[in-house]
């Protein structure tokens, strides 16, 4: 199976659905990037910029490390 | 008797498939996604057709007689046109798709920072492989090689390249970076 692209995991679906489940689409709009981006970055295949990061915990009403978690290779976390 | 999870882990505990917002579909392909494909279809067959015309002539002649200058003009003129068709054709039905199913048509056909990532990506692979490719030709050049394989190993180093810049972006696009 192919390494996962990047050692960084988001909470964001979850706490969309916490955001009266927001939308997808409604979170692209709020942070100027296509509903293809967030799907992206939800399944662990982009990572966004530290910007864009900031964004999305902002519009979620979350501090960042509640959103989106680091976890180095052979670490238990 | 109480439930002392986080109130998120909660919420992803109890949301099942069937109770996702309806828009949670797998990922489609963005507006430039698209263009690859219709890019990487175009160069196939190009260099398909370009290969179906000449190679029966290499084998039955000598070099300095094949026919290959009407042949690769063919060739570029099909991978343009493929190009243009193609991308017209697949944004529009797509641009069609997007309606009938009730989305935001601009919104979902835009550009954005994930594409030109992985653009620049592709780009940087593709330089690699022409620059590679124009080097050799510039070897053949000063060799005084037949004009058939100096065009060739230009024609050959634009395949490569656009297949290198293809391929990148594609892995890029499904694989994620």
């Amino acid at each position: 199976m192919a390494p996962k692209p990047t050692l960084v995991t988001n909470r964001i679906r979850a706490l969309r659905f916490e955001a009266d489940e927001m939308t997808q689409a409604a979170l692209a709009r709020a942070i100027g990037v296509t509903r293809q981006t967030i799907i992206a970055i939800e399944q662990g295949k982009y990572s966004p910029s530290l910007e864009m990061a900031f964004q999305i915990a902002h519009v979620l009403g979350r501090p960042l490390d509640d959103v989106f978690q680091y976890t180095p290779e052979g670490s238990d976390d | 008797m109480f439930n002392m999870s986080r109130p998120a882990e909660r919420t992803a505990m109890t949301h099942e498939p069937h109770d996702l917002p309806e828009d949670d579909e797998p990922i489609s392909m963005t507006t430039e996604e698209r263009s690859v494909w219709v890019y990487l279809a175009g160069i196939i067959v190009s260099t398909g057709f370009y290969l179906a015309w000449i190679l029966p002539q290499v084998f039955d002649r000598p070099i300095a007689d094949v026919s290959w200058i009407p042949a690769m003009l063919w060739a570029i003129g099909i991978s343009v046109g493929f190009t243009i068709v193609g991308t017209i054709v697949a944004q529009v039905g797509s641009a069609v798709g997007l309606a009938i199913k009730g989305r935001d048509v601009k919104a979902e056909m835009e550009t954005d920072v994930r594409d030109k990532e992985i653009g620049a990506r592709g780009t940087k692979a593709s330089a690699t492989v022409v620059g590679v490719g124009v080097g050799l030709t510039l070897v053949l050049t000063m060799l005084g090689a037949d004009h058939f394989w100096i065009g060739n190993a230009l024609y050959a180093a634009g395949f490569g390249g656009a297949l290198a810049e293809t391929i990148t972006k594609v892995s890029l696009y499904r694989r994620g970076f």
